[in-house]
């Protein structure tokens, strides 16, 4: 299930939670056995993965909160979704 | 991890009581302590343990569906920020209860599998159908949305045919497979003889787990509990005393690790007595192996001992008779020798079903 298309949408799977540490407010990604630590971009990507949005529609998302380098921001979001995919914590639709 | 020490994950051992008579179960062969905790003394428990700043929370036990209040615990779980996880033979999972766990915020379901051949599994759960209700049950888990994982203890018995159990864990559609090379506490120690494989077998599946773990990287993950006997290396048992985890027994004890237990002559502080906080910090239960103060030779002075710990407190507890000992899993223990006796003096019998098979606390 690695598909990455601009115009198909990520889901983090139910059995995956994302959420702040309320011991260090970090955001962390939390799931059966695991605590991955993330930085604020990929809190803020994988919080825009809802399943209703696209890879298009998640980076004019942040195009539109963060405006300056849309090129790279575009890249990095299309990057950051294969890596997490690649581990299994991204559902295509 | 870029997170100050403090424990992650709480396995919270509902209950003794199990439906199954695994021969390898990890469980005390016989319980002392009496009286399990009520709701009220779970839910403080599950409080004070995100108050410390634990972030996962794995019902367990014996089979945690023998309680009535697994629901309303998951719900208290949920509500303090906790990932839960319910650790399950999924006998006694109906319907109701399935929905009823999903809509308290079950995060994952992990249910235990004997074998893939049915007959073969109920011979070693010790149970007549019990692997058709595990197959319910994962229907009923994959119904509700909740994640599914699952869980293989391997042994003489079941791991040659480590190909098709993972092909099955596959067809499920669970997304984690764990595959556990038997560990020889409770039960297990007990059996030991008869469920110790040969090292053509764990080398074969040791291979085809590696395999497997490429081949589905991204679809399921597979994790491999190493057959310590037989890799001359020890675990890093919990990843270090007291440094991740606690464990809640049924009668409310605290433990480093489930199977602490077994260790002669050391007191578990209670909840009952003492705040989860008190213990995790204070008690002598906890801070007897942290660090490496605490280390022998040939741990002392060995560069993996902060990558392994020295291994496991348990099995240098019970191979040597003191925990303080280096794990004699590693090939540099003096006592590495009891580990190779064991694995020569394994059974040649057929032994399928003459292992002594758990029983209930209340039968023991």
């Amino acid at each position: 299930m690695e598909f990455n298309a601009s115009n198909s949408r990520p889901c983090l799977p139910k059995w995956v939670r994302l959420q702040i540490d309320p011991v260090s407010g970090k955001p962390i990604l939390l799931h059966q056995e695991a605590v991955i630590v993330l930085n604020q971009t990929g809190y803020e990507i994988l919080g825009l993965c809802d399943g209703t949005r696209t890879v298009s529609e998640i980076i004019q998302t942040l195009e539109n909160q963060y405006p300056g380098a849309p090129a790279i921001l575009s890249r990095e979001v299309s990057e950051y979704l294969r890596a997490v995919s690649k581990k299994g914590f991204i559902e295509w639709s | 991890m870029e997170l100050a020490e403090r424990p992650y994950a709480l396995l919270a051992e509902l209950t003794y009581r199990c439906p199954l008579h695994c021969p390898y179960c990890s469980n005390p062969v016989q319980v002392t302590e009496k009286g399990e905790l009520d709701t009220e003394e779970w839910k403080r428990v599950i409080q004070e343990a995100a108050a410390l700043g634990v972030l996962q929370i794995g019902f367990s036990g014996g089979e945690p569906l023998q309680r009535k209040d697994l629901e309303t615990l998951v719900r208290v779980a949920r509500e303090a920020g906790l990932y839960t996880n319910l650790i399950t033979s999924g006998l006694g999972l109906t319907e109701t209860r399935a929905k009823q766990l999903a809509k308290s915020g079950l995060d994952n379901v992990q249910v235990s599998f004997q074998a893939v051949e049915g007959e073969l599994a109920d011979r070693i759960a010790g149970v007549r159908k019990a692997h058709s209700q595990k197959l319910r049950a994962t229907e009923l888990v994959r119904k509700t949305g909740v994640g599914l994982s699952l869980n293989v203890v391997l042994h003489r018995f079941n791991i040659d045919a480590l190909s098709e159990i993972i092909e099955f864990a596959e067809r499920l559609g669970a997304t984690r497979l764990e595959l556990a090379n038997t560990q020889y506490y409770g039960w297990a120690w007990r059996n030991r003889s008869l469920l110790i494989p040969t090292r053509n077998q764990v080398e074969a599946a040791s291979q085809i787990a590696l395999v497997a773990r490429r081949r589905l990287k991204g679809a399921m993950e597979i994790v491999y509990v190493l057959p310590d006997y037989f890799t001359g290396r020890p675990k890093p048992c919990m990843n270090g005393w007291g440094t991740r985890y606690l464990t809640v027994n049924p009668s409310g004890s605290v433990l480093p690790c489930p199977t602490a237990w077994n260790i002669p002559g050391l007191i578990f502080d209670s909840i009952r007595q003492r705040s989860l906080s008190w213990i995790w910090n204070a008690s002598e239960s906890f801070n007897l192996f942290r660090g490496t103060d605490w280390m022998p030779e040939p741990c002392r002075s060995c560069p993996q001992r902060e990558v392994d710990f020295g291994g496991c407190r348990c099995q240098a507890a019970l191979l040597t008779g003191n925990p303080a000992n280096t794990d004699p899993a590693c090939e540099f223990s003096p006592h590495h020798q009891l580990v190779r006796e064991a694995i020569q003096h394994r059974s040649d019998e057929p032994g399928l079903g003459n292992w002594s098979p758990r029983q209930n606390p209340e039968d023991a």
